[in-house]
């Protein structure tokens, strides 16, 4: 009886959240959007990785959105008569490959120290805090730029530089999850039954932080992949001939005036996919917050 | 407040420590000091002679003790690129980045806080939805992508502005107003959440009530404790400006700070980015301070603990 209940009750929930999903328009968008891309970066390049190095002279720097040639040139050619599309598919790839892992490792590092130091508090925890102060401290990019220029800019560098650059929000924001739930009673009734501290972190108060903590990480990741982008324009991110939309931005600069689609495109589909990670996270921060989430409910309910 | 304020300045001094130990140790793990130092062409010779005459050959505690005997004494080694100090070379540069970050900073804090407020007025109304739109926008947008795409419109094809370089009034607008797109966006974000929590508490509710006029309510009594969310968010943004200022430096070719290092990085300059580094973390710790007491000073219930 009981269980038929909770089901109905979680049915119910989900249907609630997904009517709130599609009141916004917007955040519904996004995601499709969003999907369309993680589909693209999954699936793309191996159907079109044939052709993204491709070269074809004669459609150098083609203009986008003639129909006279493959449909793979409707977007255009680079300076080396390379299809646009299949590059930009590639470059998908890569970008939303680097960005992922930084903020997975971000979010699974930061996330463990500021744990640990919510939870042990006292020395330990002062000197993780303050260590999150320094990288803060410091702007992500020039710090980047530094560790990337000392070691050379390869693929795993880039991801260890972006992750531990992004780490501090992590390590404040489940810090002071933990100092709020330290105090609750499963804590102390699982200290009293003797659970050992690593038990009481990972098993009992750490899965409450992790709701938090992907919020954050789907705007971090917005954040991340401009980095990235800003680190290959700079020249000191990922390395030709491997190609993400923000080192094809560069690559675009110095055919500015002859063909603008270079680095138009490229830059198209960063904003794109940021400013869908930034609704996103924007419809998540109302569904989790109780005192606004009424906003969402109440259009449902009128649209019943 | 005051032991507040002492404890705030030794974590701060404490963290530019750090930073520099960091990048001291950094520049020791990658080998060869002369390869981060030298051009990569440099003869073997001059490596040797390099290494020997600033004694890269002694251990790394003597190292480390010439190092801080020097910084202490101000000298932060000699810019092999410029010729000059490294410390003058960074002290040349950095007024340059600080007027463009003042300037852009002050235009995002005043725009945030007049549509992030008009926008808070009616949540969900048309303009609240406009302004998350564009602001959310905003926040999304690459700065590099928006500074070249800027220059192909605004100066290639229209010719209304100078392509790049420092001057007038026309060289600031395109530099200034990159630099001030992404902070806005967020800030707007910031100053709405803070002046709706604002808006429905207590203390605007008992002035309606009083019967007090909706201007005074909005600007004197919710408007007062809704920025004091921002001003700690424009904080962490000091560091996000300068991440700005050093794609817009670089793209429009200002001789600031986030340029000079970038230069220097890759023409191989290690003094000057071993300056560079430690000036700039003083500033931004600096302005941190600097907020924290603005920040109490607005809050009486921090001023008068």
């Amino acid at each position: 009886m009981q269980k038929i209940q909770r089901s109905k009750a979680s049915s119910n929930n989900f249907k609630k959240i997904l009517s709130m999903f599609l009141n916004d328009k917007l955040a519904f968008i996004s995601i499709i959007f969003l999907i369309l891309i993680i589909i693209i970066a999954v699936f793309g390049p191996s159907l079109t990785s044939a052709s993204f190095t491709k070269m074809n002279l004669r459609l150098r720097n083609l203009a986008p959105f003639s129909f006279e040639h493959d449909i793979m040139y409707f977007f255009g050619a680079d300076a080396l008569g390379r299809s646009m599309i299949a590059r930009l598919i590639v470059a998908t790839q890569n970008t939303m490959f680097i960005a992922a892992t930084a903020v997975f490792f971000s979010m699974t590092l930061g996330g463990i120290l500021g744990l640990v130091s919510g939870y042990f508090g006292g020395k330990i925890g002062n000197i993780i805090m303050r260590l999150a102060d320094i990288i803060m401290s410091f702007p992500s990019l020039l710090l980047a730029v530094i560790v990337l220029y000392m070691f050379d800019p390869s693929l795993l560098n880039l991801v260890i530089v972006l992750a531990f650059t992004r780490m501090p929000i992590y390590m404040r924001t489940a810090r002071a999850e933990v100092l709020e739930i330290r105090e609750r009673l499963f804590v102390s009734a699982a200290i009293s039954m003797g659970a050992s501290h690593f038990r009481i972190i990972f098993k009992h108060i750490a899965p409450l932080t992790i709701p938090t903590l992907i919020t954050i990480a789907t705007l971090d990741f917005a954040f991340v992949m401009l980095g990235e982008s800003a680190l290959s324009f700079l020249g000191v991110g990922i390395q030709p001939p491997e190609v993400t939309w923000g080192l094809m931005v560069a690559q675009g600069r110095n055919y500015l005036q002859i063909a603008w689609w270079l680095a138009f495109f490229p830059g198209l589909m960063i904003m794109l996919v940021a400013l869908s990670l930034n609704l996103l996270s924007s419809w998540l921060r109302i569904v989790l917050d109780p005192i606004q989430r009424w906003r969402l409910e109440d259009i449902g309910e009128k649209n019943e | 407040m005051k032991k507040y304020l002492s404890k705030r300045i030794l974590s701060s001094l404490l963290a530019v420590i750090g930073l520099f130990i960091m990048v001291f140790f950094l520049a020791r793990l990658t080998g060869d000091p002369g390869h981060l130092y030298l051009p990569i062409d440099a003869p073997l010779e001059v490596r040797k002679e390099f290494s020997e005459k600033h004694g890269f050959n002694d251990p790394i505690y003597v190292q480390f003790g010439r190092f801080v005997g020097d910084l202490v004494n101000g000298d932060l080694g000699y810019s092999l690129r410029k010729e000059r100090p490294a410390i003058d070379v960074v002290l040349e540069a950095m007024p340059i980045t600080l007027s463009l970050a003042a300037v852009a900073m002050t235009i995002a804090l005043f725009g945030a806080i007049i549509i992030g407020s008009l926008a808070a007025y009616r949540p969900n109304g048309v303009f609240d939805r406009i302004s998350r739109v564009v602001s959310l926008t905003a926040a999304s947008a690459p700065d590099f992508w928006l500074a070249i795409t800027a220059i192909l419109l605004f100066s290639v094809s229209l010719r209304w502005l100078p392509t790049s370089g420092m001057g007038g009034f026309p060289y600031w607008i395109m530099p200034v107003s990159i630099l001030v797109i992404r902070p806005l966006g967020l800030l707007v974000q910031v100053v709405r959440g803070s002046m709706i929590t604002a808006l429905s508490s207590d203390f605007v509710k008992t002035a309606r009530a009083k019967g007090v006029k909706e201007k005074s309510v909005i600007f004197k009594h919710a408007l007062r404790n809704g920025l004091l969310p921002v001003i700690t968010v424009a904080g962490d943004q000091a560091a996000a400006i300068a991440n700005g200022a050093v794609i817009v430096e670089t793209i429009f070719g200002w001789p600031g700070i986030g340029k000079l290092m970038i230069d220097s990085i890759l023409q191989r300059d290690f003094a000057v980015v071993q300056a560079s580094i430690l000036i700039t973390a003083i500033v931004i710790l600096s302005i941190n301070i600097i907020i924290d007491i603005a920040y109490a000073t607005l809050d009486p219930r921090i001023r008068h603990k």
